[in-house]
């Protein structure tokens, strides 16, 4: 069985490595058969690396101790669910994972091949096909998952159990959905700059790509920091731990890229950058790969290997033959990359997403360094040198508050050229509500200027977008004599794109409230209490009622019940658990939250009992729970935003008539 | 077994390979620069109707605005043929 697996893989690396060469030849030689045959190469590894995975999922689930890494992520008492995930709890899975995803993105695409360009669409198979095969040749020969031990072990060791949550069953997959995702914009880019041809009515078939990418990645990493959040005890959805922040990396490069398309699209601008930002997006997913899997960066959160792993030494390179090659032919190109149009006035869209642009990848550029100083400093000057959250607050702060009022007030510029009458117009009352708002805040005791600040901000662009919204359907219920919720619904399906990016918009101005709430007026109390003993954090009375010790397979659970008051009426039980594991000899922490619209209450069982006393670690976050709302919203309203319209479809229904 | 199954894989992928060289393009596929033209003439039907809405929304509200005005005017106006029946 594992050597079908590993055959299947050695094919899928020659079948890839022919693909690359057959699609470019057939496209320098004008032969459409070598173009033909690489797409059914692909389509066949394709096949092949489906063959792989179902091969170790089956050896997963059958328990095949003697495959290496059966025996490393799963034991006789893992849960059927945490046995398939273990497919991507190790190196050599989750590159197969990607390999799997990028597969299934490659026929995607091959089967609306009609929709791509002819004149790139062999260099767009070149391209992924080279993806491929580099992803194939580190499974063959540095993270092979089939390989075998001599003897069969009685026993695997099984994954960890912090690993056993939801989270890690959606969390990677959907992370790593948004990386594979990338490599289609990635692909169009560089078959744009092998042939120096890029038409605006081209993107559009780039764009929905481009936003699907987005969307996984955005809610990946979403979900990460939920992951996050309610399994490891610390207290926190985010610790600037340099695995998450490299995930984060790519995302604000690409939504720099969502945005800059549009004007390239619109009006031919921007040609350069875009080509630039789609390259380094994908580059910084294999970094972000690197950076996970490598063992080069020193990760606190996540477990992953802290010595340089061999699979470290192809990524760079892969890494450094992509710029190598892409930095090549944007030299050779470059004067066929011009823009059509020069940026005019200031006051436009154009200028406003220029800004936003230079905002997030700047923004970008300070986390990567952030990544990246402590190795640069130890290699350099042979210190050790970690960079926390301070330094991330104090950079990332500032920025995310110019780019939530530029949230506000972009989509409410006209391209060209927009008056700074019809601006205020729009704008006046959403700036009299943020001073309102701003005034109550301060009012009611809030005095960190940050805070007053972002809730103003936030303010101001929630209240444009709201205003935008209810300006648009009374007009059109007005014009239509539509009653105000039709009216609404028929202003999403008329321009799917525009109020689905507004709804995206919100989405994340929630995210802001939810993080700036739980990260300034946090409450943090470690208190250690008897059974029976109260505490009091905030309005909320804990009394810690009672310890229960209940033993299961594999682990031994302490359970605390704590009743949840405020003044003489009890509002909730909330039960926090410290589980030890006999597999790692260690405990792991099972929070319980009681979450509302205004506020959570967290609550981790620090340390069972020792002389009769239990500690916890309580936690009030404010506003937490619309960070998550937020993620829900932002799935809502990019979905809209990627929905064929109408026309579109009604466009595909005549081609698919026509053929 | 495993090496039947081996040579069975490596056949098919092969075939898969080398059937469209053996047989020349297909058919059902034009050849590529036949595609090229294609796409250009898709590129005129890719103009979805409201697809450039959503770039000009601030625009477009201010010419609803403006349209409504016009209605507006037109129906407070009265008519040439109007005044005639009034007479």
């Amino acid at each position: 069985m594992t050597d079908v697996g590993y055959a299947a893989l050695s094919l899928a690396l020659l079948t890839a490595a022919y693909c690359a060469l057959a699609s470019a030849w057939g496209a320098r030689s004008r032969r459409p058969q070598w173009i033909e045959s690489a797409e059914n190469g692909l389509v066949a590894t394709a096949g092949l690396v489906a063959l792989a995975t179902a091969i170790l999922l089956y050896l997963l689930l059958s328990q095949d101790f003697q495959v290496q890494y059966v025996y490393a992520h799963t034991s006789s008492y893992q849960s059927t669910l945490y046995v398939i995930s273990a497919l991507w709890a190790g190196q050599e899975g989750s590159l197969l994972l990607w390999s799997l995803l990028l597969s299934s993105i490659t026929v995607a695409v091959i089967l609306q091949k009609r929709q791509w360009p002819a004149v790139l669409w062999p260099y767009m198979l070149t391209s992924l096909a080279i993806i491929h095969s580099f992803f194939a040749l580190m499974l063959v020969t540095v993270q092979n998952p089939f390989t075998v031990y001599p003897t069969r072990p009685l026993e695997g060791a099984g994954i960890l159990p912090v690993l056993e949550n939801p989270g890690m069953v959606v969390h990677p997959p959907i992370l790593f959905l948004g990386y594979a995702v990338y490599s289609v914009p990635f692909a169009f880019t560089m078959a744009t700059l092998i042939t120096g041809r890029v038409e605006a009515s081209w993107l559009r078939g780039i764009r929905r790509w481009n936003i699907a990418a987005w969307l996984f990645l955005g809610l990946g990493i979403l979900v990460g920091a939920w992951w996050a959040y309610v399994e490891l005890g610390w207290g926190g959805y985010w610790s600037w731990d340099p695995v998450e922040s490299a995930s984060l990396v790519p995302w604000l490069t690409g939504t720099a890229y969502l945005h800059s398309l549009m004007a390239q699209e619109r009006r031919g601008m921007f040609k350069r950058w875009n080509a630039l930002l789609a390259i380094a997006t994908f580059l910084l997913c294999i970094l972000a790969t690197l950076v996970t899997r490598g063992g080069i960066i020193i990760s606190d959160l996540h477990g992953f290997s802290r010595t340089i792993q061999p699979v470290a030494y192809y990524l760079l390179g892969f890494i450094g033959a992509v710029t190598a090659a892409s930095g090549v032919l944007f030299y050779l190109q470059r004067h066929k990359l011009n823009d059509e149009q020069q940026l005019g006035q200031l006051l436009s869209r154009e200028s406003g997403l220029l800004l936003s642009n230079l905002l997030l990848v700047g923004l970008g550029a300070a986390i990567f360094m952030g990544i990246a100083f402590p190795n640069i400093a130890q290699m350099l000057w042979g210190i050790r040198v970690y960079l926390g959250s301070p330094f991330y607050n104090r950079v990332f702060a500032p920025l995310a508050l110019v780019i939530v009022f530029l949230i506000g007030v972009c989509p409410l510029l006209s391209w060209r050229k927009s008056s700074p009458q019809k601006l205020l117009r729009h704008i006046r009352y959403p700036a009299i509500l943020a001073v309102a708002v701003g005034s109550i805040l301060f009012v009611l005791g809030v005095r960190q200027p940050f805070a007053l600040l972002a809730s103003m901000l936030i303010m101001l662009a929630a209240a444009s977008i709201v205003s935008e919204f209810i300006r648009c359907t009374i007009r059109r219920s007005r014009l239509r004599s539509e009653s105000a919720l039709r009216a609404l619904t028929g202003l999403f399906s008329s321009n799917r794109r525009r109020y689905g990016g507004l709804l995206v918009h919100l989405a994340i101005l929630l995210i802001a409230i939810g993080i700036t709430g739980s990260s300034l007026y946090k409450t943090e109390r470690v208190v250690a209490l008897a059974q029976g003993d109260v505490a009091i954090v905030q309005d909320y009375i804990l009394k810690y009622e009672d310890l229960a010790v209940l033993n299961e397979v594999g682990k031994q659970r302490y359970v605390a019940t704590m009743g949840v008051y405020r003044g003489q009426s009890r509002i909730g039980t909330l039960r926090p658990e410290k589980d030890f594991y006999w597999s790692i000899q260690d405990y792991v922490t099972e929070v319980s939250i009681r979450t509302t619209l205004k506020e959570d209450l967290y609550i981790a069982l620090d340390w069972p009992e020792e002389e009769g006393l239990a500690t916890f670690r309580i936690n009030v976050y404010p506003l937490l729970v619309w960070l998550w709302i937020g993620g829900g919203l932002l799935l809502l309203g990019t979905l809209i935003a990627i929905w064929p319209s109408d026309g579109e479809r009604s466009l595909k229904a005549r081609r698919e008539s026509r053929t | 077994m495993t090496i039947a199954v081996i040579a069975l894989l490596t056949l098919l992928v092969v075939a898969s390979l080398t059937y469209p060289l053996l047989l020349g393009y297909s058919v059902t596929e034009p050849p590529a620069d036949k595609v090229e033209s294609s796409s250009a003439l898709g590129k005129a039907e890719m103009e979805v109707p409201n697809a450039d809405q959503e770039t000009q929304a601030p625009d477009l509200a201010a010419q609803v605005e403006e349209e409504v005005k016009v209605i507006r005017e037109r129906r407070a106006r009265p008519s040439a043929g109007h005044n005639r029946g009034g007479k």
